[in-house]
């Protein structure tokens, strides 16, 4: 064990040892370590106690509508890029009680939840869903109320975030300014290097926290070699990222082609299924629903994600106001890339490309703007 | 008639009158008569064959149509509101709907059948003419389609 | 414009349980609750033009504007349409039954920028009901405003709302109140059509009328029209909105309309700042 606590923001060296014992030491301070994990043929975010739960040696492919795992020839723990699950899945659960209410003489008492917030230590975020939890701090906490649940269980939260060396065909954060390096919202950040014999993290520190945590287990000097290493690593992966999506005037290009042909085109293929809001880790909606027991003596109200391509998102006493799929896309699109520009000052979109993935029908937003925007232009360029 | 002075003293709070010209103005009101109603006095009967074409100056009337029990108001007209269009546009027509004074309520009678000669002999005074009835007739138009709607009572017709 | 926060900010998806003290029967869907404390730890105070959240134990939660006197303290008065579940559900209770709140969340009306200047309101249906507390104020600060027209349409005379009060503010000094109804029936003797139509002959003075209207939009957009028409500047024109709200407080998503959360944007805006949504601009 190390005397001394690293500096913030210095780099240090770890072995594959050395996160086993960051992986302990963070257990043996009460967090649940949340990390990648194979589950249900994807590389996905669940409960990790030791670092033979990391999935060791694989990968995955992506690509529209595509996710398959695949074998490497190594043994990496984190040459992926992000699968289905983010954090807003434990910070933002799918669903959670908000309160249950008791009938006592005739009226009834409301009892809010004591469960305690679990404490969550996330291995292996990527700088885009780093981004995307800041996206949703902006909703959640920054405004006028903030929501207990999230404020709970993100204040609670440790981070540790790895440098992605591995994008996938459907990323591009660096149209969107959010990766592939994370430079901040981390109390440890992983570079993990990968070589004939070697199998090494450099370990960025974040925070007073992620020093403390290094100071608990073994770890050694990162020499120049190994941090110029790390930072060809994430350098390397920005460059290999092909993907675009041109942010330029984005905000009032999609407000402005409300009534654009192309949403009728997109409407044909999309299925209002709601993938894409689910796998989205800025997507907040949720909807809010109350239940009694047969007898009505107790009484429960839930919170549950919802989906703003479902019809009853917009019912009101008389029928939904987005009926067709040509709406509820056209608002997901321009909610996501417009209007959070107007209510939150960022856009809601970090590049991950979960949505393009996990969308049954490959419907991939870069190119639904890029038709917009192409024919755009063409409208214009006639005038 | 009227004279012209008492014409022009009488109707102008009408915008509906404002694109006619002095020249056309003076053939309103060779046509006109001043009339008065008190209230609850039918002006007019479903069916009758008046001959008048009403501009109303102030009151207030309502067009009714009588079921087998009792009359039911459809609209209510105002100053600024016309009535009797069909003493203007076919000889042989009825009235359509019966009009009852609400209030005491002041208006203008004019000829029907004088006022349509008056039209096709002069086309630019009756393009004038028709101009005004369409304004009239198209505002009318949308009074009832509002009211088809029924947007009160059904919530979802908000969203028609 | 600051609005006081009353909802437990800890935990603002929390209600809170209020006693129902009088149910009163507008009309045979529309039901006016006053509600009181349940305890000595009295109720927010409210401006005119916020809702709350009401809870009907385990049938759930609608957004309800607060349609009473904002000059009453430790009284929150609700006129409820039944229209679904939960509505149908809160018009039900009686006297000495205990409902749940949350709020008054939302923007208010103008009622303090509207000082010294004409009113002009502008109501169809239950949409009146918002509006009321407006008209409790300027009556009970008469003096301080100028000219105050009410224009009100609805259905039919038998969906009429506080019809009694209607024809006692309209006694009420430098005071107009005109009604309207699409269907008269056999015994209306009043107006009939759309409310549009009292432009013909009210006359206002653009410069110095703050309007605000509350209805089915589509009577609001007809509205905007005539106020446009008669010149009174889109600064000075407020609405009311409404879309499904489920958490009133910016969260939940669903109410988004635009770039606005109705529920925390709104529901009062301003026209200019909604011209550009209305009219199903969001929608279809």
């Amino acid at each position: 064990m190390n005397a001394c606590l690293p500096d913030i923001r210095s780099a240090v060296r770890i072995d594959c040892q050395g996160l086993g014992s960051l992986i302990a030491a963070i257990r043996r301070r009460g967090y649940q370590v949340i990390g990648p994990h194979l589950q249900d043929g994807a590389i996905s975010y669940g409960p990790i106690q030791e670092i033979e739960d990391l999935p060791i040696g694989w990968t995955a492919e992506q690509g529209p509508a595509f996710y398959r795992l695949q074998r490497r020839s190594d043994s990496a723990m984190f040459q992926y890029a992000a699968g289905p699950k983010s954090l807003k899945d434990f910070i933002h659960p799918s669903e959670i009680r908000l309160f249950s209410a008791v009938r006592e003489e005739g009226a009834f008492r409301i009892l809010p939840n004591s469960d305690p917030a679990p404490r969550y230590a996330f291995l292996g975020v990527r700088a885009c869903e780093l981004a995307a939890a800041g996206i949703q701090d902006r909703v959640l906490l920054e405004g006028r109320y903030s929501d207990p649940i999230y404020r709970a269980r993100r204040g609670n939260s440790i981070i540790i975030a790895v440098q992605c060396s591995a994008p996938s065909e459907v990323c591009f954060c660096t149209s969107m300014g959010t990766g592939p390096r994370a430079e901040a919202g981390f109390d440890l950040a992983l570079t993990e290097l990968i070589g004939p014999g070697s199998h090494e993290f450099v370990v960025e520190v974040g925070t007073q926290l992620g020093a403390e945590l290094l100071s608990e287990i073994e770890f050694s000097d990162a020499s120049p070699d190994l941090r110029n290493q790390a930072q060809a690593a994430t350098q390397a992966a920005a460059a290999s990222i092909q993907r675009r999506l041109d942010t330029n005037g984005l905000r009032e290009v999609l407000r402005d082609n409300f009534d654009h042909p192309h949403w009728d085109d997109v409407a044909q293929r999309c299925l209002a299924c709601g993938n894409c809001t689910q796998v989205c880790p800025t997507c907040f909606c949720v909807n809010v629903e109350d239940s009694t027991d047969v007898a009505g003596q107790t009484a429960e109200r839930w919170r549950r994600w919802d989906s703003c391509y479902s019809l009853a998102f917009t019912y009101i006493h008389g029928g939904s106001v987005r009926v067709s799929t040509k709406s509820r896309y056209r608002q997901w699109l321009t909610h996501k890339l417009s209007y959070w520009h107007d209510q939150f000052a960022s856009s809601g979109c970090v590049g991950c490309g979960r949505c393009i993935a996990w969308c049954p029908a490959g419907i991939d937003l870069t190119q639904e703007v890029a038709a917009i925007r192409a024919a755009t232009n063409q409208t214009e360029g006639t005038k | 008639m009227i004279s012209t002075q008492e014409f022009i003293e009488v109707t102008k709070d009408q915008d509906v009158l404002k694109a006619f010209g002095p020249q056309h103005l003076e053939r309103l009101a060779e046509l006109a008569e001043e009339v008065e109603f008190h209230r609850d006095q039918i002006i007019f009967r479903e069916g009758d064959r008046h001959g008048l074409f009403y501009l109303i100056l102030d009151g207030g009337v309502g067009l009714e149509i009588m079921t087998a029990r009792h009359a039911v108001t459809l609209q209510t007209l105002h100053a600024g509101d016309a009535m009797a269009w069909s003493s203007l546009l076919n000889e042989s027509g009825g009235a359509h709907f019966q009009a009852r004074a609400l209030t005491p309520t002041r208006a203008l009678a004019f000829d029907g059948a004088k006022l349509r000669q008056t039209c096709d002999a002069d086309p630019a005074f009756g393009y004038r003419m028709m101009r005004a009835l369409l304004s009239l007739v198209t505002e009318r138009l949308d009074v009832t389609r509002m009211q088809l709607l029924d947007m009160y009572a059904t919530p979802g017709a908000m969203r028609a | 414009m600051s609005v006081p926060l009353h909802t437990d900010l800890s935990d603002p998806m929390l209600p809170v349980a209020v006693r129902i003290a009088s149910v009163a029967r507008e009309t045979h869907d529309t039901c006016t609750l006053v509600t009181e404390p349940v305890d000595s730890g009295g109720l927010p105070a409210f401006q005119p033009g916020q809702f709350s959240m009401l809870y009907s134990y385990g049938v759930g939660e609608v957004p309800i504007s607060v349609s009473g006197d904002p000059g009453v303290p430790d009284r929150l008065v609700y006129t409820i349409r039944s229209v679904g579940a939960v509505s149908g559900a809160l018009v039900n209770r009686s006297p000495g039954d205990t409902i749940s709140m949350r709020g008054p969340f939302g923007s208010p009306w103008p009622v303090e920028a509207a000082r010294g200047r004409d009113v002009l309101l502008v109501a169809g249906g239950i949409g009146l009901a918002p509006l009321r507390p407006v008209i409790y104020h300027i009556l009970r600060h008469r003096a301080d405003y100028g000219r105050f027209t009410i224009l009100y349409g609805a259905r039919s005379p038998k969906e009429l709302l506080f019809t009694k009060e209607l024809k006692a503010w309209s006694a009420a000094p430098d005071t107009q109140v005109l009604t309207t109804v699409d269907t008269g029936g056999a015994s209306w003797r009043g107006h009939v059509g759309v409310v549009t139509k009292f432009f013909r002959f009210v006359k206002l003075r653009p410069q110095q009328t703050v309007a605000m209207t509350c209805g089915p939009e589509i009577m609001m957009r007809f509205v905007m029209r005539e106020l446009d028409a008669q010149k009174v500047a889109d600064e000075n024109i407020y609405l009311s909105m409404e879309l499904n709200m489920k958490c009133a407080v910016g969260f939940c998503g669903h109410c988004q309309m635009g770039p606005y959360f109705l529920c925390k944007d709104g529901p009062v805006f301003r026209y200019a700042e909604m011209r550009r949504w209305m009219g199903g601009r969001h929608e279809l």
